[in-house]
């Protein structure tokens, strides 16, 4: 029994200067900047054709490429391993944050502890354990995981990706474990990878194409290259030098060395931040990796191992082949999920899940000997709830696809599960029936919906609807303990599709649902064209329940011909008559009159009319001025391309009915828009102007009229003076006339003396001879005599 | 298991021989590669089993072909730039078999012709002709331009051609500019237009108001003289005839009058000691 020895810090140091070198493939990968399915197929090509030639330089020649049967058996499993380990982690991060793709692939040690111990017995020191331990919760807090969020967990997505990134865990440990395998048989180092990585080269290809991502521009290859050699084949030489020393459990810790290095090389070379939490964990792991190498000395002492292994042997290998079998399901519907291959492709994802849950629980603890029992237990039953609640949150909304191929898979994986189980003994047989009626149910499905059979739809439902129950099985078995026994079912759940199983019966099932297809339904509103092989033979009477012979025989094409479709002719901009230009927007509305001709006429209907009408448009515009089209000649431009389209779609033979076409918006173009609006602003201006010498005016004339009646009341009153002053006087003159006649001579002096008085009142009388001069004020006054000295 | 495997096999050969032709499609039967009959009705047909006879099928409804945008030339040398749109359909499958084989190729050759045949019939027109306001218009296209492709495609590649349109008739980027710039500038004539129409407007109607102001403003104050005028005419008579009474007072007072008129109070009276002022003063009056 190997075990973990204490190893020079020489083999140490190579296997970090490894895990730098891998760390370095961030700033490549973003670099190429290409679909990451393809950067992973060139990058495996690359690499592989990098060890060939080294190993013909450095293992003897072209010898080396023919590798012995155990390097060809370690190489081609390990490369299986790193193409499930490339391919799970690229889908787990498409679908789960990067977070948890992160933290769940770094879980790798856990799985490199129990996977060593079987394979080669190699048993991990307790100092790798506790640097294990300590280093994953720092990963867990400096990636941010968001496994515990409770939202997460309703999205059967993140579920996905949260369970991918797990398997891309068990590829890394299986790569690591299998890597000291080699070292340990003493296989050449460049010759095993150069076979391991031609096996990955070719799984990573066909990923890549099925995904459509293979296609990459010169320039990304040239990063791919540098990818591929600097931390691709450097560090697998590395590590492969290093692991000659260092077990894989120990290994599996300074692995972890990665994420360091990598959050590093994120703030130094992008200057991404990190949080205080994530400086904490970041240091948690730097720790618990230094652990590992500074206490690898002590090793534990021998545990006997349990004795009482749960599975005999004879059901162990045919069960642990039937859970592979399913993990390559999940693995091939989740690839073709994330490259978008079909609708199918998620429940076929969910039946490999469904197998897996019921076998991967049994197998692991078989092959721990026992341990992690009561753990893997609540796995499966974890399991077997998130397969209810997927398929509870698609139930009704899946839609089906046409797929011999896919429908053949179906059959094939359905009939190799089932010879498995056979070779397992009859006592202990688990048949999964109602996994086999998922599967079943699925390839029928597919082939149905390949005829245009009408149940294709349902089919695919009744899978979805056995896979759920399946989960409810799995959940139920692990809740009575059940689960980890040869013969997990729960008889209640599975007794019945097991029975329908037996004989001839899944035929004659098949046979009824497609006997069933003579049902069709014709919605209201729409007719049915009934087709026998393909050809038209006549329409169903009106909606309702046809009876006709079921698919391929007779098929019923439905087409709705009582509701208006309304298609957007989108926006254009279009020349008019005056040589200007405005953009249109519109509608065209129609209803189906000739279903035959609808049906069989044109390629797409849809897009004959968007394309008729857009030709109308152009004709019609060309003909009409700017101002027109603007104003008032809308409903007119309206009316001539519904004819005129009307007139080309009957030429087309598109058999419908135009009721019109509507210009929801006709504007100018948008570089012109500011001097239309211009011209606004200037009608604007012109009233404003108007109006402010209206207000001018509606102020000036009503005050100048007041001026006026002012100046006509002043004359008045001034009148009324006058006259007054008159008629006062002429009384005063009267009467002192009157009165003075009688003494005429003292009251002419009286009057004169009064007079004077009351001129002199207030005056200062100066009175001087003649040649007197009188200065007043400076001023010479009175009298001024020109004889007189100037001089006083 | 061998009786299960023949039955299987029987099945699979009893459903190669035979094969549906839907109403959407076309067929041609070929022998080795060579076609030996066509199938244009619907239906469930028999065949040799693969790898004698193939089964090649084509879509028979009529399909869409959007051309690239492509620069044209009138002939006044006006640029052009149209977008075509195309409904064609498969006429004679063997033909269309032999010569293009899938519908992409047919698209590819198609576009072509119609490219170079839209460039010789638009060659001969006048922008003017295509582009007018006014008047009867002609067809955009000319009217022997769908026969001559239809003809073409019928013997060439075994198509119809069923309709020709321009989905799509524009300008090249600069030539566009500048109608926008034609555009820009109609509009903003107009704009000033409507600008010196409002200065013009605004500014006789301040002058109307500032005549009808001064108008009334005569008006009043031709009143208001006419009315002091005929104050002063009535104070004349007046006075007139409290004069007449005794004109020899009226003087006596009048004078008085005006010394006390000339006398305000608060001015310095200077006398000559010795004139007829002064004595006056100091003698009284007569």
């Amino acid at each position: 029994m190997s075990r973990d020895e204490a190893p020079a810090l020489r083999p140490v140091l190579l296997v970090i200067g490894a895990m730098f070198a891998f760390s370095l493939m961030v700033v490549f990968t973003r670099a190429a900047d290409a679909n990451i399915l393809g950067v992973a197929a060139w990058r495996a090509i690359v690499v592989a054709l990098v060890f060939a030639a080294s190993a013909v330089v450095r293992e003897g020649g072209v010898g080396a490429l023919r590798p012995d049967p155990t390097t060809l058996k370690l190489g081609t499993w390990l490369g299986i391993a790193l193409a499930v380990a490339s391919s799970t982690f690229v889908g787990a991060y498409a679908l789960t944050t990067a977070a948890n793709t992160i933290f769940l692939h770094n879980l790798a040690p856990v799985f490199v502890f129990p996977l060593a111990w079987w394979l080669f017995q190699e048993r991990a020191g307790s100092a790798a354990v506790t640097g294990a331990v300590i280093a994953l919760f720092g990963v867990a807090l400096l990636s941010g995981v968001s496994l515990f969020q409770v939202s997460h967990f309703a999205s059967s997505r993140f579920l996905l990706g949260d369970f991918l990134a797990f398997v891309s865990a068990i590829g890394y440990a299986a790569v690591l474990v299998l890597t000291r395998m080699t070292r340990t048989h003493d296989t050449p180092i460049l010759g095993t990878l150069f076979v391991a990585w031609t096996v990955a080269a070719v799984a990573l290809t066909a990923i890549a194409i099925a995904g459509n991502g293979f296609a990459v521009s010169a320039t990304s290859f040239l990063w791919i290259v540098g990818l591929a050699i600097v931390s691709t084949n450097i560090p697998f030489y590395l590590l492969n030098l290093g692991m000659r020393h260092v077990a894989a459990g120990t290994a599996a810790v300074l692995s972890l060395s990665e994420v360091l290095f990598t959050t590093l090389i994120g703030i130094a070379v992008y200057g991404e931040h990190l949080a205080p939490i994530g400086w904490v964990g970041a240091s948690l792991a730097g720790l618990g990796v230094l652990y590992a190498i500074t206490q690898r000395g002590e090793v534990d002492g021998d545990e006997p191992m349990p004795e009482h292994p749960l599975l005999p042997q004879s059901v162990l290998r045919p069960r642990m082949y039937r859970a592979l079998l399913g993990l390559v399901m999940l693995n091939a519907g989740a690839v073709a999920t994330v490259s978008g291959a079909g609708a199918v492709a998620p429940i076929a994802a969910l039946i490999g899940l469904g197998m897996l849950a019921r076998h991967g629980p049994v197998v692991t603890v078989a092959l721990l000997e026992g341990r992690f029992r009561s753990t893997l237990r609540w796995v499966g039953a974890a399991l077997g709830l998130a397969l209810t609640w997927t398929v509870y949150q698609w139930a009704g909304s899946l839609s089906t696809v046409a797929s011999i191929p896919g429908s053949v898979l179906c059959i094939v994986v359905l009939v190799a599960d089932r010879r498995l189980s056979e070779l397992e003994p009859e006592s202990d047989r688990d048949r999964m029936p109602l996994i086999a009626v998922a599967l079943g149910l699925l390839g029928t499905s597919m082939f149905l919906a390949q005829i245009e059979h009408g149940l294709a739809s349902a089919t695919l439902e009744a899978a979805n609807l056995a896979v759920g129950a399946h989960g409810i099985g799995v959940l139920l078995s692990a809740l009575a303990e059940r689960s980890l026994t040869a013969r997990p079912g729960v008889a209640a759940v599975e007794r019945r599709p097991e029975a329908w199983m037996a004989g001839r019966r899944p035929a004659v099932a098949v046979g009824l649902v497609w006997a069933l297809g003579c049902l069709h339904t014709v919605p209201t509103g729409h007719v049915g064209i009934i087709e026998r092989f393909g050809a038209p033979i006549g329409q169903t009477g009106g909606a309702g329940l046809a009876v006709r012979f079921p698919a391929p025989i007779e098929t019923v094409t439905v087409v709705d011909i009582g509701a208006e479709q309304h298609i957007n002719i989108g926006e254009h901009t279009l020349m008019t008559g005056d040589q200007s230009l405005v953009s249109l927007q519109s509608v065209a509305r129609f209803s189906i009159a000739d279903p035959i001709a609808y049906a069989y006429g044109v390629s797409d209907p849809d897009q004959a009319v968007v394309g008729l009408a857009r030709a109308a448009l152009v004709d019609v515009v060309r003909g009409e001025s700017q101002d027109a089209l603007l104003t008032t000649g809308r409903a007119a431009v309206e009316a001539k391309v519904t004819a005129r389209l009307q007139a080309s779609a009957d030429d087309a033979g598109l058999g419908i009915a135009m009721s019109g076409v509507n210009l929801i918006d006709v504007a100018v173009p948008p570089p012109v828009v500011a001097a239309f609006l211009d011209v606004i602003t200037a009608d604007e201006d012109r009233l404003e102007r108007i109006n402010s010498a209206e207000a001018y005016e509606a102020d000036l004339i009503p005050r100048t009229r007041g001026e006026a009646l002012a100046r006509i009341s002043n004359a008045e009153g001034e009148a009324a003076r006058i006259d007054a002053r008159a008629v006062g006087f002429d009384a005063w003159f009267r009467s002192v006339e009157r009165n003075g006649r009688k003494n005429r001579r003292t009251t002419r002096a009286r009057l004169a003396a009064e007079a004077t008085e009351a001129a002199l009142d207030g005056t200062r009388l100066i009175a001087a001879p003649a040649d007197v001069r009188v200065w007043l004020n400076g001023k010479d006054y009175w009298p001024r005599d020109p004889n007189l000295s100037e001089n006083p | 298991m061998t009786r299960s495997l023949l039955t299987i096999a029987a099945i699979l050969a009893a459903f190669s021989c035979v094969y549906t032709v839907n109403a959407r499609e076309v067929a041609v039967v070929t022998f080795f590669g060579k076609p030996i009959h066509t199938i244009v009705e619907p239906g469930l047909q028999l065949r040799a089993p693969w790898p004698l006879h193939k089964v090649i099928r084509f879509d028979s409804r009529t399909q869409l072909l959007t051309v690239e945008p492509t620069e044209v030339l009138t002939r006044d040398k006006k640029n052009l730039v149209v977008e075509t749109f195309v409904l064609w359909k498969v006429s004679d499958p063997e033909r269309f078999l032999e010569a293009v084989g899938t519908p992409e190729t047919a698209e590819t050759q198609l576009s072509d012709l119609v490219v170079s045949r839209l460039a010789a019939a638009l060659g001969g027109r006048e922008f003017g002709d295509l582009m007018a306001d006014t008047g009867t218009k002609e067809p955009m296209l000319p009217p022997d331009l769908l026969p001559g492709l239809s003809d073409i495609g019928k013997t060439r590649l075994g198509i119809d051609v069923v309709d020709v349109q321009l989905r799509h008739i524009g300008l090249p980027l600069q030539n566009e500019q500048s109608i926008y710039e034609r555009m820009r500038a109609e509009r903003s004539r107009i704009a000033k237009a409507y600008r010196s129409e409002g200065e013009e407007r605004a500014q006789s109607i301040r002058a109307e108001a500032d005549r009808k102001a001064a108008e009334i403003l005569a008006n009043a104050d031709k009143e208001a003289m006419g009315i002091r005028a005929r104050a002063d005419g009535t104070a004349a008579r007046i006075y007139a005839n409290a004069y007449a009474a005794d004109p020899d007072f009226y003087v006596f007072m009048r004078k008085l009058q005006t010394a006390k008129t000339l006398l305000e109070p608060g001015s310095v009276l200077v006398v000559d000691s010795e004139g007829p002022l002064f004595e006056a003063l100091t003698t009284g009056v007569e």
